[in-house]
C-alpha cells in the first residue's frame, strides 16, 4: 500500500505543526526558557524540515502517482479478509482480554485467525485448544505471570 | 587473598554437580525466553529472582549470568528465521540476518551469531576480570553532557543501520523520538501527549512497540500478500559452524572492535546490550570496505553487533560490582540479589568477597562455552518447529506476540500499543521508511531528553559547556563529523550537477 509521497509529506508536516502547537501550551520551569515543551518542539521542527525536504523531493518526480496504490496481490477479497482477521483478532485480544480472560479470547483470536488463513476447522480447533491451554498453564504455573480467566474464574484452582 | 587462589577457590565452588545442573536448566530457560518474541532477558532474570532466594550466592549468580547470556543469544533465532527479534538486543541486525536467511544462508547466519556471541562474551569477561575497577572509574566520570553526546551518537548510528534513504531514516528516527516524549515529563511532572489516557502517563513501552513494528507487520504482510517473500519463515538447514573460522578471520578487526565497544558500552550505566548492538552495527557499516552490501544479507554487520551485545552483558557487571550502579536492567536486578544475599557492591568487594566475584567471572566463561552445544541443539530444534506450514505457524506466532506484549506489564493496553505500532510499521515499510530507527528513537529518546534538559540547566545558556570536558568534546567531534558527512552526502549530487552545468 504505497501512499503518494506528497500526501505523506503533508501529513508529516501536519503532525509537526500539531506537536509544536500542543507543546507550546506546556508549562516552563520557573525563571528558565526550558521546560517540558522544549524537546518536542526541537524534534517537531526537525520533522517539519524533513517533511519539507520530502515534499521537495516528491515535487521533482515527473510521473503522476496515485493517492494510494494497493499491491495487486492484496486487492482480492481473500487477502483483504485475512488482513481484517489479523486486525480483528488483535483488537479482540486487546479489548476483551480482561473481561473474557485469556482462554476464551485466545481461542477466539487464534481459532479465528487459523480459519481465516485457510486451515481446516478440525485441525484449527485442535491446535487452538491445545496451544491456548498449554500457554495458560506455562505462564501461570511456571512463569508466574497471572493471566485473567474471565468467566472461567471458578476454574482458577485447576488452570 | 591473592587473585589466583581466589580464582581457583571460585572455580572449585562453581564446578559442583548441583551448580552445573542449575546452569544447564537456566540455559534452557534463557534460550526459551530469549527465543520468544516479547520476552526479554530482563524478564527471564526477574522471573528467576524468587528461585535465587533459596540458592547460595554462587549458585544464584551462576543462574543469573547463564540465563542472561543464553537469552541474549537466543533472541537471534527468531530474528534470523522469522525477522522477529526475540530480544531488543537483536533488533539492530534483524534485517541483515533475515536477508541472509532469504538468500539460503540462515544456518550460517545463526552460526555467526553463536560464534560471535561466545567470543564477545569471553572477551567481555576477560576485560571484566582484568580492568573492572579502572573501567568503572572511567564510566563514573560521565556527566549529562557525555551521556547526551553518546545518545546522539547512538541515534546517528541508527541512520547508518537503516540503509535506506537518509531522509526517510531520519524521519523514522524522529517519529520514534516523538513517541518517546509521550508521558509525564521528568522536569515538572507535566503529562505530555497523553490525551487523558492514564496508561500513557509512564510513556509508551518499547517492547510492545517493537513487537508491533517487526512481528505484526510481518503477519499482516503475510495475510495480505501470502506469496511475497516477506513473512516467510525458514529452516536453519545446512551446517551451522562450517566456514565460520574463515569469516571470523576475514572480519577479525570487526570482531575485536565489536567486543571492545560492546564491553565499554555495557560498562556505562543504563546503556545495555541493545544500544551496544545498534552502535557497533552502525560503526561496522560506516567503516566497512563494502558498505553497499549492508542490508542485503552481509555477515560483516552480524560479526560486529553479535559480538557487542554479548560483550556488553559482562561489561554491565563492572559498575554494578564496583559501585552498585547498574550497567543495564539485568544488573539492576542482580544488584538487588547482591543486597539480598547480604553483599554490598563496592571496590572492596574484590578483596572481601573475592571468591564470589571470581565465581561470577567463571560463570560467564562456563556459560559462554556451554552456549556452543546448547545453541546448536536450539537451532536444530527451531528448524523442526519452523517447518510447519506458514498459514498455521503465522497465527501461532501472532498469539505468542500478543501474549508477549501483554506479559511485559500484565496489561492488555500494551496489546493495543502493539496493534497501533504494527499499523504504523506496515505503512512505513510499504513506503520504504525503515522501522529500526523508530525503535532506537523510542529507546534513547527519554535518556537523551533527560540529559539534554539537565545539561541545558547546568550550562545556563553557555553552549561551550557541552564540549567543555575532554570526553564530551571527543564524543561531540565524532558525532559532528558523522553529521557533516551526512550533509556532504546530501549536497554532493547538487554540487556535481552545478559543476557539470557550468562546464557545459
Amino acid at each position: 500500500m504505497r501512499i503518494n509521497e506528497r500526501v505523506l509529506a503533508l501529513a508529516l508536516l501536519g503532525l509537526s505543526a500539531f506537536v509544536i502547537w500542543e507543546a507550546m501550551s506546556f508549562p516552563k520551569l520557573a525563571g528558565m526558557a526550558i521546560g517540558p515543551g522544549l524537546f518536542p518542539i526541537v524534534l517537531a521542527s526537525a520533522l517539519g524540515i524533513g517533511a519539507v525536504l520530502l515534499l521537495a523531493a516528491s515535487w521533482r518526480q515527473t510521473q503522476a502517482v496515485a493517492f494510494v496504490t494497493i499491491d495487486p496481490e492484496a486487492r482480492n477479497l481473500t487477502s483483504l479478509m485475512r488482513g481484517a482477521a489479523v486486525f480483528a483478532s488483535c483488537a479482540l485480544f486487546a479489548t476483551f482480554g480482561q473481561a473474557l480472560g485469556f482462554i476464551v479470547v485466545g481461542i477466539l483470536a487464534l481459532g479465528g485467525l487459523l480459519l481465516a488463513f485457510g486451515v481446516r476447522w478440525k485441525l484449527a480447533m485442535t491446535i487452538t485448544i491445545i496451544l491456548v491451554m498449554t500457554l495458560n498453564i506455562f505462564f501461570v504455573r511456571v512463569m508466574r505471570i497471572p493471566l485473567p480467566l474471565g468467566p472461567l474464574d471458578f476454574l482458577g484452582g485447576w488452570l | 587473598m591473592d587473585p589466583i587462589s581466589a580464582s581457583m577457590e571460585a572455580l572449585s565452588l562453581l564446578l559442583q554437580p548441583k551448580i552445573i545442573l542449575l546452569m544447564l536448566m537456566a540455559s534452557v530457560f534463557g534460550i526459551f525466553v530469549g527465543a520468544m518474541p516479547g520476552l526479554t532477558a530482563t524478564m527471564a532474570i526477574a522471573l528467576l529472582v524468587p528461585i535465587t532466594f533459596s540458592l547460595d550466592p554462587v549458585a544464584a549468580f551462576a543462574v543469573i549470568v547463564t540465563s542472561t547470556a543464553m537469552a541474549i543469544f537466543a533472541g537471534d533465532i527468531p530474528s534470523v528465521l522469522m525477522r522477529i527479534p526475540g530480544t531488543p538486543a537483536s533488533a539492530a541486525y534483524t534485517e541483515e540476518a533475515y536477508a541472509m536467511t532469504r538468500k539460503g544462508q540462515g544456518a550460517f547466519a545463526l552460526g555467526t551469531c553463536v560464534t560471535t556471541s561466545v567470543i564477545g562474551g569471553l572477551f567481555g569477561t576477560a576485560v571484566l576480570m582484568v580492568a573492572a575497577p579502572t573501567i568503572a572509574n572511567f564510566a563514573v566520570k560521565f556527566s549529562s553532557f557525555e551521556y547526551l553526546w553518546l545518545g546522539l551518537l547512538g541515534l546517528t548510528a541508527s541512520i547508518f543501520v537503516a540503509g535506506s534513504s537518509l531522509l526517510k531514516s531520519m524521519i523514522a528516527m524522529i517519529l520514534g523520538l516523538l513517541v518517546g516524549c509521550i508521558g509525564i515529563d521528568i522536569a515538572v511532572g507535566h503529562p505530555r501527549f497523553t490525551f487523558g489516557e492514564k496508561q500513557l502517563l509512564d510513556g509508551v513501552n518499547f517492547i510492545p512497540a517493537m513487537i508491533g513494528l517487526f512481528a505484526f507487520t510481518e503477519v499482516l504482510r503475510f495475510a495480505l500478500k501470502p506469496n511475497a517473500q516477506g513473512g516467510e519463515t525458514h529452516r536453519a538447514d545446512g551446517p551451522i559452524f562450517k566456514g565460520q573460522g574463515a569469516l571470523l578471520w576475514k572480519y577479525r578487526w570487526n570482531l575485536l572492535r565489536g567486543s571492545s565497544i560492546g564491553t565499554f558500552i555495557g560498562a556505562l550505566p543504563g546503556a545495555g546490550a541493545d544500544i551496544a548492538a545498534w552502535v557497533t552495527y552502525g560503526i561496522g557499516r560506516r567503516f566497512s570496505k563494502e558498505p553497499e552490501k549492508f542490508g542485503t544479507g552481509h555477515a560483516e554487520g552480524l560479526v560486529d553487533a553479535g559480538a557487542a551485545n554479548n560483550a556488553a552483558i559482562s561489561g554491565a557487571w563492572i559498575p554494578a560490582l564496583v559501585f552498585g550502579i547498574p550497567g543495564d536492567s539485568v544488573t539492576a536486578i542482580a544488584i538487588g540479589v547482591l543486597y539480598m544475599k547480604g553483599l554490598t557492591p563496592s571496590p572492596m568487594i574484590f578483596s572481601t568477597q573475592a571468591p564470589l566475584v571470581y565465581s561470577i567471572f567463571w560463570a560467564f566463561i562456563i556459560a559462554n562455552l556451554m552456549m556452543w552445544p546448547l545453541a546448536w541443539l536450539a537451532i536444530k530444534s527451531s528448524g523442526k518447529i519452523l517447518n510447519t506450514p506458514r498459514n498455521v505457524l503465522m497465527p501461532i506466532i501472532f498469539l505468542f506476540c500478543m501474549l508477549g506484549a501483554y506479559a511485559i506489564n500484565n496489561s492488555f493496553f500494551d496489546v493495543g500499543v502493539m496493534l497501533v505500532f504494527g499499523l504504523l510499521g506496515f505503512i512505513l515499510e510499504e513506503n520504504e521508511f525503515p522501522v529500526a530507527p523508530v525503535i532506537l528513537g523510542l529507546v534513547l529518546g527519554r535518556m537523551i531528553e533527560d540529559h539534554f534538559v539537565t545539561s541545558m540547566m547546568k550550562a545556563s545558556g553557555s553552549w561551550l559547556a557541552f564540549v567543555d570536558r575532554p570526553i564530551a568534546a571527543t564524543l561531540a567531534i565524532c558525532t559532528l563529523v558523522i553529521w557533516a558527512s551526512f550533509i556532504w552526502r546530501g549536497l554532493r549530487p547538487l554540487i556535481g550537477k552545478s559543476a557539470t552545468l557550468s562546464a557545459s
